[in-house]
Parts: C-alpha cells; structure tokens; sequence
C-alpha cells in the first residue's frame, strides 16, 4: 500500500474522530495501519472468485 | 483412528491440522426440524437450498445427539444444546421437551443446569418467537415460554425492529407480516422476567430505520440487541452510505445512553471497537486459524444426526463430519481444518483490496459458511462484507478511545468482554 493510501485511510479515520470530539480537546489516536500480516496473502491462489450464489430480496 | 492420507505433503497438512482440533466440544445446535411457520425474505436455508427436511429429528437422532454432547463435551462443565432449525420449537412436543426429559432421566440436566455443581448440559433456542405463547400438550406450564424459562433456555429472538421493517422481510408463506405474533412471544418473556437477546438482521431495503428502531426498542427496556447484516444480499452504495449515517447515529448517542443507566449492548459496536481494543493490548493481528465453523468449539447436527462445522452448514449438507450416532470422521474433519489454515481470508474483490483494508487486523474471515455458499470456499469472503466491515471500523474505533477520554472504563469492560 502507498503512502498516499495509507495517509487517505488514516485522514478518514481522523475525520471520524472530529466528528464526535467536534472540538472538546485533544484526543491521542492511537491506530496502526501497519502492514503486518500481509505476507500471509502470499498463499492466496490467484484464480478469481467466481459467485455461484445470492439472495435476491424481491 | 486410520486416516488416508495420500502424498507426503497431504500427510504433513493433516499433522499440522491435528493441531486445531481440540479433545472437547463445549456446544451443539441442533436443527429440531426442518419445518418452518415463516417465509422470510433473506433466509439463508430457505432461498439458498429450497429442498429442506420436511421432518423432525426422529427419536433414536435425539436421544444420540444428547448422548453425543455428554460423550464429547469431556470435561466441559456446562455444555450447552442450543437448538436451531427451520423453526425448531415447532418441534417443541416431538424433539425439544422430549429431549430435555431424556437428559433429565439420565442425570445430564436439571431445571437450572447453571446452578448445578457437578456437569449439566445447560439449553437454549433461535426462534421467530411466534410460538413462545403456544400451549401444548402434556405440560404443566400455560405454555412453551414458561416451559422453558423453568428450565433455564436461553433465547436467541429473530425479530428485526418495530413492525414496519419486521414486516418488510419477515413474512408468513401467504405474504403477511409476522410481527405482531412475534412481538406476542416477547412480550410474554418479559412478563416472564426471562433474559434474551434480540438478533435483528439489517438488510438494505430497511437499513435506513435502525436508529429509530432501536430508539423504540431502548424506550422499551431491551438493550441487549445484536443487529447484524445479511451478507447474502447485494449492499449498492446508497444502502452502504446509509449503513454509515445509522452507525454514526448509535456512536452518538451510546455513550449517553450508558450515562443515563440504559446499558446498551450491539453486536456492531462491539465489532467495530475491536481493532482499537486491539492495538492498544498490542495485537497486530486476530488468530483467523481458530474460530467457529471449524468444529472447534461447536457443531451443527441436521435432523439425521449429521455432524457439520456449524449450524449454518446443515442447510447445504456441504460440510459432513460424522454423524451423532457413529461418531466423527476424523478424515473429513482434518481435511477441513488442513484446507481452511493453507492460506488467510481473502476478499471477493482480491488480496490487493486485503492489503489496504483498515479492519485487516480484526478480519478473520466472516462467516464461514455464507462464504462458501456464495463462493464454494470458506475463503473467500463476500464484498458487502468487507465493505460493511470497514464502516464499522471507520465509524467506532474513534468511540473508543472517545469512551476512554470520557472516562467510561465500565462501558469498556463490557464491550471487552462480549463474545458472539
């Protein structure tokens, strides 16, 4: 993942925060957006799912 | 036990699997029958595999599964048969009561199991509600709800908010909202002073009442409510937009709630703190290769007695690991675990949208079997999954740490607790 993306989903997240401080204080976030574990996805075969199945609520 | 294993390699995926299976089981659900009063649109029995038992569980399966539980549940002290179907108290006078008297006439059970020192297989039941205030025959209680409230169930309640969204999906076969019976059942187990917990499926068509019936439901004293949404169904940007505006409905109002005494307790505020809770114990990543679906913990038994990975299984038989009267087939069973732990839960959009997802940390894959209802593959998780995750992620890690500032360390404690 790029900086930029990185950067894109934090300033969401913090946008989330102003949302509900709306200005009472200052507020220590404290969430990683490490890309720990991504790796694993190493593993993952490179065939793309293919839906078989849904619910139509009609 | 022989397993068959075929190459080296095969046989080394089933050691390592060995590992995740554990010498208990602590629960079963168990479908009572196939039989159902309603015909809701979203069912995942139902709409995915129309050709269901028309049946209940005969006799010689029951009386096999409650052996089953106590054999298998080892030295668990409470194990619990949480019964599920179709609509499994349709059951009630063929399966359910009969079920429990056999458990009782064995010692495995007693009125309050809970309260027992020594092991007691403790019940529990998913229902519609409707038929709770249906009386029945060869009872001493006025009906099935005092039954077993007496006998300390526990009750699952499938009831989406307030009549006019209930009714939206949750209907008769003839078309008819099911409310108000359903409504009847509840209110019956609170005459009954009976805890309970509401399982509210939110689906597009009404997502954008959520807040307001949820309002509805805290004016009423019920906080314990575990809205979640069906994943079968499509979710277009418009229905994801007003998930997103409901959530940030409930963060601002929660905590003020809680302020007030009114002890409110959602499944989606639990799952989406869970990654601040997370980090801050230092965790960068939740363990995906134990967890429900792979008969680790619990099982799903059909009517026929056979055993799946979870109760969800049983509606598309996919899944098979013995049967309550013969036992497990321990090569199915370590074939699932030895597929399931060979790579993480992907998304339906690909790995490249894993990479990036910010609820990555928490994700252990939804649930398994819509996964594989939708895709053959347990893996492989639907996109409105993802996207719902990633909203509540977005929308409740701030309250958290909002909670926190506030100094509101029991609300913390609770929802640190909560397990689903």
């Amino acid at each position: 993942m790029s900086i930029e993306e990185r950067l894109s989903r934090l300033e969401r997240m913090v946008e989330e925060l102003y949302n509900i401080v709306k200005g009472q204080g200052q507020v220590k976030v404290n969430v990683s957006l490490s890309p720990a574990g991504c790796d694993e996805y190493e593993a993952v075969p490179q065939t793309k799912p293919q839906k078989r199945n849904r619910i139509d609520l009609r | 036990m022989e397993l068959f294993v075929g190459s080296p390699e095969e046989a080394k995926e089933l050691a390592e699997a060995k590992k995740w299976i554990p010498r208990q089981i602590t629960h079963a659900t168990p479908w009572a029958t196939g039989r159902c009063c309603l015909r809701c649109k979203y069912c995942f029995v139902y709409r995915l595999y129309s050709q269901q038992p028309s049946s209940d569980m005969p006799e010689d399966v029951w009386k096999a599964l409650v052996e089953f539980m106590w054999r298998e549940s080892g030295n668990t002290k409470k194990p619990n048969i949480w019964w599920f179907g179709g609509e499994p108290l349709m059951a009630f006078s063929t399966v359910i009561k009969p079920a429990w008297e056999y458990a009782y006439s064995k010692g495995y059970t007693d009125f309050d199991p809970h309260k027992k020192r020594e092991k007691a297989i403790t019940w529990g039941v998913t229902t519609n509600a409707i038929p709770l205030t249906w009386s029945a025959e060869d009872i001493e209680e006025s009906d099935i709800a005092e039954w077993m409230v007496r006998r300390k169930f526990g009750f699952l309640l499938s009831i989406d908010g307030t009549k006019r969204t209930h009714d939206m999906n949750r209907v008769y076969p003839d078309g008819r909202g099911s409310f108000d019976d359903a409504w009847k059942g509840v209110e019956r187990l609170m005459e009954l002073k009976a805890g309970f917990q509401i399982r509210w499926s939110i689906a597009p068509n009404q997502v954008k009442y959520l807040f307001e019936d949820l309002e509805w439901y805290i004016d009423r004293g019920i906080y314990n409510i575990a809205p979640d949404p069906v994943y079968e169904v499509e979710w277009d940007e418009e229905a994801l937009s007003e998930f997103r505006n409901q959530m940030r409905l409930i963060r601002e109002n929660i905590l003020d709630w809680w302020k007030e005494g009114k002890r409110v307790i959602l499944k989606p505020v639990r799952d989406g703190m869970e990654l601040a809770m997370m980090v801050e114990r230092g965790i960068q990543r939740r363990n995906w290769r134990s967890r429900c679906g792979l008969a680790q913990g619990g099982v799903g038994i059909d009517v026929n007695g056979d055993i799946y990975a979870c109760h969800r299984f049983c509606s598309s038989r996919a899944v098979k690991l013995g049967n309550v009267k013969t036992g497990w087939d321990m090569n199915a069973r370590l074939r699932w675990i030895a597929n399931w732990i060979k790579y993480p839960p992907y998304s339906e959009e690909g790995v490249e949208r894993c990479r990036k997802c910010i609820a990555r940390g928490v994700c252990f894959g939804g649930c398994l079997a819509v996964n594989y209802d939708l895709f053959g593959d347990p893996h492989v998780m639907p996109k409105a999954y993802c996207d719902l995750q990633e909203i509540l992620i977005e929308v409740f890690s701030p309250l958290y740490f909002e909670a926190k500032r506030r100094g509101m360390q029991d609300f913390i404690k609770t929802y640190l607790g909560i397990t689903y």
